[in-house]
């Protein structure tokens, strides 16, 4: 296939532990379990690896260029947040207005990164305080109410084969598409792959700045939009595990933590694996904190393997 | 006499400052279309400066430069590039998780019509630049996988994509065979023969003889010779670049030395990049070890420190046998190893000079574990004073220093205690003329003490004149070793070469 | 003495934290209406829980790392604690012991993670302090049982001589414990050295590594007595209890001046900060601020305070 030369095969190659891990756990719950393979089963699978989904390939796009962003699960409760409270009054308005408060936050901090020079680790943690605090503001306790029309028209019925699958393919092969093959795209993994080489070459570093953690944003916004209209409500601290799985599923699924390699289809590749052995826990009817201990467990573990031989001190 | 023809490029008067540094002073030379003119002169004399006002990462504090008598001041490499200046620089910005041809196309992408890069197309066109100008590279490989050589091939080969009117090399022979750099240097000929103009940075002498239609030396920021062909020679350069002639600069060496009982011995010692190894060193004596970049050097001073230790093999330092297992063993042993990048591996740039002069003259005089303040105070100010470090004080941060008397806190820090083998590795980068006569002054007084000292460096003037012996290395094993009498670059930069045979064939003229 | 003395000298960007924290007393105690230095000293004692936290974060941010985990550690703490004492000050050592043993674990855990195991020590910290959280809940079910016993929450509660409260006294030592350690032992340098640049640490014989793990030891050992300390205020266990502690001690590091580069050492800095946010929330109380802007406050502090280090910094070079 002449259009995967170069480095994109390499970062598609990069994805392939997850693909055999998500395999593996999808064929030993499959024989495990006759549960797993009933379509309401899998259509909530489906709706799980959505949100996670898209707040995973906002998190890798920033990692591609060698930064992080620590506050998407902030952002994304506060895209519950609006929803809960504003869909009442502006109908599906609160949609574009959610998403439209993600992608703020997301420019606040590349403002704070491009202008203030603060480093991308504490700039994001800052924000996911400022945004959790406004989140709180607008929502002090779970509750708001999103209407069932939008769960209809969203989730439909529950199948596996509906709108939010067609969604998260369509989101993930559009970025793969523009990642791997549009100059802007390659200039991202080139600030991450060696961002003074990257400048010496042309490229406009805080345009990119803007750029990835727009998304980011946006991503974890929208996320919430479609977690608040899957619970019918709003909730702040929803989107608190968010982020620790976010960075888990990127990188589980081959991108460099110090940015520059990668790719986003293993991303939801790693999504789905994750969304499998959660499942897999619930139906082995796993205590959920004993869930939330192997879940960081796997962490550290994804992290071992994948970061063999590079040194690690504090991040970008 | 024919009317002296348009210059393509010409500078005058520019100058450049970073902060109290004055880098450039009042600079002004020319180069005329189709012409090959040599630029040389010592680390830190301005040369990568000058090159960089010109590739356009930023622009000079005064003076004015014209392109073909347009005024030309670029507010970017972009826009460098854009007016026809393209520049290979010997720190290559080379992306390391992009494949060797998108590094080439990096930025310029070609494109499908869907507006998509085309990858095919891409790999395909880097293939034939690269049969083109000769070079041996597989456009596949990924940035961080190529060597230094084939770093400099792509860099050189981005710089000719874009058919420069001028052409700036900084060093790209630096780390070739001497068949790679017969090409580059046929390159050039070529270049020139279409019209283009090549300004061509080398530490080579015979190659800036060879290869120069005009040389230009800078020293200290001040251009000292600006020649055509013919009316320079070796000596002219260096001592336009050196302002001394050799016996100036170097302390003299003993005749003696075969009497002296030998100090440090390595036999078949390996190295991950080092072939097995065998060498020994007399007290007071010093054993340098030449060759082109990336042949061993490295891999040898630090096994020699102990921070990536000999795999195999012997080492005897004073008859008894040591294991260099770990720095902290090779201190204790009596070896102290000056990297070669005090930025990185050697200094603590934001603490005071006294925090790191301190640590090994402190290390032994600790009483329940606590530090004696007192003491490390006068140990700071009495190494300044012998050292002669030019500081507002003991307390300043050592990032404020210039590039010699930072090297200098290195040397006050190793030379504490007066170890029993030193390893030099490229003790003099980045270090002003007068620093470095003081650290080979420094050196010549280390070996009338008796200490044995290897010096592992680039720069061959200052080979030949510190060295009792040079050893050659080339791919981790020694090539040859030349004794005092036998010392000239011809000879060093031949058993650089490697084995005869390979690199025999040179470009044709 | 001379030399001692200058080892002592504080760093320009603690003395701006300082000046800060005396600008915002003002503002305080004319918040207050009144000028009551008693007040001031009751938050003080309420501070020095969190101010123990953040003497450890300085020492791991010293190494050029960040600790995640503090928060989780001193809730561990809190639940080890009371769960030992049960309410009997008769388990005194057992339950001391428990607790510090706790927090030798993680701390343990952390450093081997940073450095054996070469995990980015942010992804480290937060996943252990993922795994702590899990563990507090599996152990203890989701209600907590124990309680801290009356005559151990003097050490909180009690004033040495009517003047200074105890916790206070407590959070001093610990102080000037690691101001001692770094400037004048040779531990102290060394370690000192290794966070500024490990490599060349390691290059003159410096076990940078080794050095690493004590930094993440001692920070969760400190975390620890935060979480005691806490304890002996509340008197009771709670799940999580001092998970609020990992973003304080961010923001009061950084209010006092600290780095993530490594090689720096701002303990006065760190005191400073620890009580500049305390001393805001307690201007949010009396504001009657909802405590949604505790949040925003301190994101919006950690963003201000690096910005202006950050060009302060530009103007310089």
């Amino acid at each position: 296939m002449p259009w995967l030369k170069g480095s994109i095969r390499f970062n598609l190659a990069l994805g392939l532990p997850a693909l055999v891990l998500a395999l593996l756990v999808a064929l030993v719950v499959g024989f495990a379990s006759e549960d797993f393979l009933r379509p309401g089963n899998l259509g909530n699978l489906v709706n799980r690896i959505v949100p996670l989904g898209l707040v995973a390939l906002g998190e890798a796009i920033v990692l591609f260029a060698g930064r992080i962003d620590l506050s998407v699960g902030s952002v994304m409760s506060l895209g519950t947040a609006i929803m809960a409270t504003a869909s009442a009054g502006l109908g599906w308005l609160a949609i574009p207005l959610a998403l439209a408060a993600g992608l703020s936050c997301g420019l606040a901090t590349a403002a704070g990164v491009v202008f203030l020079r603060v480093n991308p680790l504490i700039m994001t943690l800052a924000t996911s305080a400022i945004v959790k605090g406004l989140t709180l503001l607008l929502l002090p306790s779970p509750g708001g109410e999103v209407d069932y029309l939008f769960y209809e028209a969203f989730f439909g019925m529950d199948e596996p084969l509906g709108l939010p699958l067609y969604l998260i393919l369509a989101v993930f092969l559009l970025a793969f598409v523009v990642l791997g093959w549009s100059r802007f795209g390659r200039s991202l993994y080139a600030v991450g792959s060696d961002e003074r080489s990257a400048y010496a070459n042309g490229v406009p570093i805080a345009r990119v700045d803007f750029v990835v953690f727009g998304l980011s944003g946006l991503l974890a916004a929208a996320a919430g939009v479609i977690m608040s209209i899957r619970i019918l409500s709003g909730d702040p601290p929803v989107g608190d595990p968010y982020t620790l799985d976010a960075i888990a599923a990127a990188v589980l699924g081959g991108v460099a933590l110090q940015g520059g390699r990668g790719n986003v289809l293993g991303v939801l590749v790693a999504v789905v694996a994750l969304v499998l052995i959660s499942n897999a826990f619930n139906l082995m009817e796993i205590n959920t904190n004993v869930q939330a201990i192997a879940k960081g467990l796997i962490f550290v573990l994804a992290l071992v393997f994948f970061m063999r031989g590079k040194a690690g001190a504090v991040a970008p | 006499m024919t009317a002296s023809p348009t210059p393509l490029l010409s500078l005058t008067g520019v100058s450049k400052s970073f902060g109290a540094n004055r880098v450039l002073k009042d600079v002004s030379f020319s180069v005329l279309p189709s012409e090959v003119l040599c630029l040389v002169g010592e680390n830190g004399a301005g040369k990568s400066t000058l090159m960089n006002i010109l590739a356009g990462t930023f622009g000079p504090d005064g003076g004015t430069i014209l392109l073909a008598d347009a005024p030309y001041a670029p507010a970017s490499p972009k826009a460098a590039r854009a007016r026809g200046v393209a520049l290979a620089l010997q720190e290559t910005s080379i992306l390391p998780d992009l494949t060797a041809a998108e590094n080439v196309f990096f930025g310029s992408e070609p494109r499908n019509r869907l507006g998509l890069i085309d990858q095919a197309r891409l790999h395909r066109e880097a293939a034939a630049l690269f049969a083109g100008l000769g070079f041996s590279l597989r456009p596949e490989v990924l940035g961080g996988e190529l060597s230094a050589a084939e770093r400099q091939m792509v860099e050189i080969a981005k710089a000719l994509r874009l058919e420069p009117r001028l052409l700036i090399l900084d060093e790209p022979t630096a780390s070739l065979s001497s068949h790679e750099a017969g090409l580059v240097l046929a390159l050039m000929r070529r270049l020139t023969a279409e019209g283009r103009s090549v300004i061509f940075i080398s530490h080579r002498l015979d190659e800036v003889i060879a290869a120069g239609d005009r040389a230009v030396v800078l020293k200290d920021g001040v251009l000292t010779l600006d020649a055509p062909r013919g009316a320079f020679g070796r000596d002219d350069l260096v001592r336009a670049m050196v302002g001394r002639t050799l016996t100036d600069v170097f302390p003299p060496r003993p005749a003696d030395l075969a009497d002296r009982p030998v100090r440090f011995v390595v036999e078949a010692a390996v190295a991950r990049g080092l072939a097995p190894i065998s060498f020994s060193v007399r007290a007071g004596e010093v054993l340098g070890f030449a060759g082109l970049e990336g042949q061993g050097q490295r891999p040898l001073a630090r096994a020699l420190s102990g921070i990536a230790p000999f795999k195999a093999g012997r080492v005897v330092l004073e008859d008894k046998a040591v294991a260099l297992a770990s720095p902290a063993a090779a201190i204790a042993a009596g070896i102290a190893t000056i990297p070669d990048d005090r930025k990185h591996e050697g200094l603590a740039l934001d603490l005071p000079i006294k925090m790191n002069m301190s640590l090994f003259a402190l290390s032994r005089q600790t009483r329940w574990g606590l530090l004696p303040l007192a003491r490390e105070k006068q140990f700071a100010e009495a190494a300044r004073e012998r050292f002669a470090i030019r500081s507002t004080g003991i307390d300043q941060a050592v990032r404020q220093l210039s590039g010699g008397n930072q090297q200098k806190v290195v040397f006050a820090r190793w030379l504490a205690e007066t170890p029993k083998l030193l390893v030099l590795y490229e003790p003099t980068k980045g270090v002003d003329v007068g620093a470095k006569t003081e650290i080979y002054r420094l050196i010549g007084e280390l070996t009338e003490e008796g200490v044995a000292v290897i010096l592992i460096s680039a720069d061959m003037l200052e080979l030949i004149g510190l060295c009792d012996r040079i050893s050659v290395l080339y791919e981790g094993a020694i090539q040859g070793t030349l004794e005092r009498p036998a010392f000239s670059e011809e000879e060093i930069m031949r058993l650089a070469a490697g084995p005869e045979g390979e690199g025999a064939l040179h470009a044709v003229a | 003495m001379n030399a001692a003395l200058s080892q002592l000298r504080p760093a320009g960007a603690s003395l701006r934290a300082l000046a800060l924290l005396v600008a915002l007393l003002a503002v305080f105690f004319i918040a207050l209406g009144r000028f009551s230095p008693m007040l001031a000293l009751d938050n003080i004692r309420q501070a020095a829980p969190l101010g123990v936290v953040v003497l450890g974060q300085a020492l791991v941010l010293m190494m050029g790392r960040l600790d995640l985990s503090v928060g989780a550690t001193a809730s561990l703490a809190n639940i080890v604690l009371a769960s030992v004492f049960a309410g009997d000050m008769a388990n005194l050592v057992p339950a001391l012991a428990a607790t510090f043993g706790a927090g030798l674990l993680v701390g343990l855990a952390n450093g081997l993670m940073a450095t054996k195991l070469r995990i980015p020590a942010f992804l480290a910290t937060l996943a252990s302090s993922l795994i702590i959280a899990g563990l507090i809940i599996f152990f203890t079910g989701g209600s907590p049982r124990g309680s801290v016993p009356a005559g151990f929450r003097t050490i909180t509660e009690a004033w040495f001589l009517g003047l200074l409260p105890y916790s206070a006294l407590i959070w001093l030592v610990l102080l000037l414990g690691v101001l001692v350690l770094v400037h004048f032992t040779m531990l102290g340098r060394k370690m000192l050295l290794a966070g500024a640049n490990p490599v060349a640490a390691r290059h003159s014989g410096i076990p940078a590594d080794a050095l690493v793990v004590l930094s993440f030891v001692l920070c969760s050992l400190l975390a620890t007595v935060g979480g005691i300390l806490l304890s002996a205020i509340t008197g009771m266990a709670s799940i999580g209890v001092g998970n609020a502690y990992t973003l304080d001690s961010i923001a009061a590091a950084v209010i006092g001046g600290a780095v993530f580069a490594g090689g720096v050492f701002l303990p006065l800095g760190a005191v400073a900060g620890t009580l500049i946010l305390s001393f805001v929330q307690s201007l949010l109380y009396l504001l009657s601020l909802p405590a949604a802007a505790k949040f925003i406050v301190q994101g919006a502090i950690i963003v201000l305070a690096l910005a202006l280090a950050n060009l302060r910094q530009e103007k310089s070079s």
